[in-house]
C-alpha cells in the first residue's frame, strides 16, 4: 500500500510546489516510485519538470466526467524514471463539480480507487494554497492514513499561516496530528530568518516534525524555470534537499 | 520600532499558538467517537421533516429558516461524528433523500 501526503499551506509563494516536485524527485532517486498529483491551479509541479501541456490530453480533472469516464492510468504520465505526475487542466471546473457532490470526504476515495492496483510507493498532492473544495476533499481523503508536510518559508506571514492550516483542520474536524512534516524553507542569514527558525523550533518541540531548512538559493528556483529538479541541476543545493528527503523516508515511509 | 516589530511577532507567535490550541481541543472527541461509534443521538423524526422540507439552503437562509435549536442540535450531531457542520448535513440529506426516493 502507498504513502501518501499532500504539500500544503494557506500561503502563496512559499516553495510549497518547489519542495512537492524536489521531494517527489528524491523520493525517485532512491527507488520510491512516486506519483506527484498536481492540485495546484497553476500545474508548476509538473511545470518544473519539464512537462508541457502538448504532452498530455487526459488530466485529474477528466476523472470527473461522467459522461466520456476516463481510466486514471490513463491521466498519469511518466516525468522520470520512477516519478509519474497526473496534471490538472482548469480546477475551477472540479471545484464546481465537488459543490454538486454531497460525499465530499469520500469523492478522492473513489476518484482514485485505481491507485490501489498501481504499484506507487508514495502518492504526493501538490496543492494550491487557499480553501477550497479540492483543498477539502483532499484532506478529507488523508485523514485515516496519510498527512500533510508544510513547507513554511522562514518569514512572519508565512509563520503566522500556519495558524491557518490550524484553523481549517479544526473547521473540517480534522485531528492536528494530521501534519506530519514542516519544512523551514528560504532560510537566511538575517536575524528575522533565525527568530523565525527559533520559533518553529519552540513550537513543534516534542512533535519530531520539523526538517531541516532549506537556505535560499537562486539555483533551487533556476532549477524549476528549466524543468529540472535541483537534483538534476545543482550539487550543492540538492544536499539540503537531500537532507529532508532523508528525514521524511525516516520519519513517514 | 523594534518594539513594534517584536510586539508585532509575538502577537503572530500567539495567534498560532491559540489556532494549536483549538486544534488540539476537538482531538479527545475525534478519539472518542472512534471508541464508540454512536447513533445519530437527539434527530428525531421533526428534526427530518425540517431537513428535508429545506433541501437546498444557503447559509445566510439557514440562519433565518433555522432555529438555534436545531442549528445546535445539528452542530452536536455533526461534532459526534467529527465532521464539520455542512458536510455533515449534505450527507444527512443525502441519506434522507435516498431513503424516500427523491
Amino acid at each position: 500500500m502507498f504513502k501518501k501526503y499532500a504539500f500544503m499551506a494557506s500561503k502563496g509563494g512559499v516553495g510549497k510546489s518547489t519542495a512537492c516536485y524536489n521531494v517527489g524527485y528524491g523520493f525517485n532517486k532512491i527507488g520510491l516510485k512516486t506519483l506527484i498529483i498536481d492540485l495546484d491551479h497553476q500545474n508548476d509541479s509538473s511545470l518544473f519538470l519539464g512537462i508541457d501541456k502538448s504532452q498530455y490530453s487526459k488530466v485529474f480533472d477528466d476523472l470527473f466526467d461522467k459522461r466520456n469516464p476516463v481510466k486514471l492510468c490513463d491521466c498519469i504520465i511518466q516525468a522520470r524514471e520512477d516519478l509519474y505526475i497526473l496534471p490538472n487542466g482548469n480546477l475551477e471546473n472540479v471545484e464546481s463539480e465537488l459543490h454538486r457532490i454531497s460525499r465530499i470526504d469520500q469523492v478522492l476515495r473513489h476518484v482514485l480507487k485505481d491507485l490501489e492496483h498501481m504499484d506507487f510507493d508514495v502518492v504526493l498532492f501538490d496543492t494550491s494554497p487557499t480553501r477550497n473544495k479540492v483543498n477539502d476533499a483532499v484532506l478529507c481523503y488523508l485523514q485515516d492514513d496519510g498527512g500533510i508536510i508544510i513547507p513554511v518559508q522562514l518569514q512572519a506571514a508565512s509563520v503566522r499561516s500556519i495558524g491557518n492550516i490550524y484553523n481549517y483542520l479544526a473547521d473540517l474536524y480534522i485531528n492536528p496530528d494530521i501534519i506530519k512534516a514542516v519544512i523551514p524553507n528560504m532560510y537566511n542569514n538575517t536575524l528575522e530568518s533565525r527568530d523565525n527558525l527559533q520559533f518553529l523550533n519552540e513550537f513543534f518541540e516534542g512533535q519530531d516534525v520539523l526538517t531541516d531548512y532549506i537556505p535560499t538559493r537562486t539555483k533551487i528556483a533556476e532549477a524549476g524555470k528549466y524543468g529540472k529538479s535541483i537534483f538534476e541541476y545543482d550539487e550543492e543545493a540538492s544536499t539540503y534537499f537531500m537532507k529532508v528527503v532523508e528525514k521524511l523516508v525516516s520519519s513517514l515511509l | 520600532m523594534s518594539d513594534k516589530i517584536s510586539t508585532n511577532f509575538d502577537r503572530i507567535k500567539e495567534s498560532v499558538q491559540l489556532a494549536k490550541q483549538k486544534a488540539e481541543h476537538i482531538k479527545p472527541q475525534l478519539v472518542q467517537n472512534e471508541k464508540e461509534p454512536t447513533p445519530i443521538m437527539g434527530i428525531d423524526e421533526t428534526f427530518m421533516i425540517q431537513l428535508v422540507s429545506k433541501p437546498k439552503i444557503e447559509k445566510t437562509v439557514c440562519n433565518y429558516y433555522l432555529s438555534v435549536d436545531l442549528k445546535n442540535r445539528i452542530h452536536k450531531a455533526a461534532q459526534m461524528f467529527g465532521k464539520k457542520d455542512s458536510i455533515f448535513l449534505e450527507e444527512i440529506m443525502d441519506q434522507v433523500l435516498k431513503s424516500l426516493n427523491i
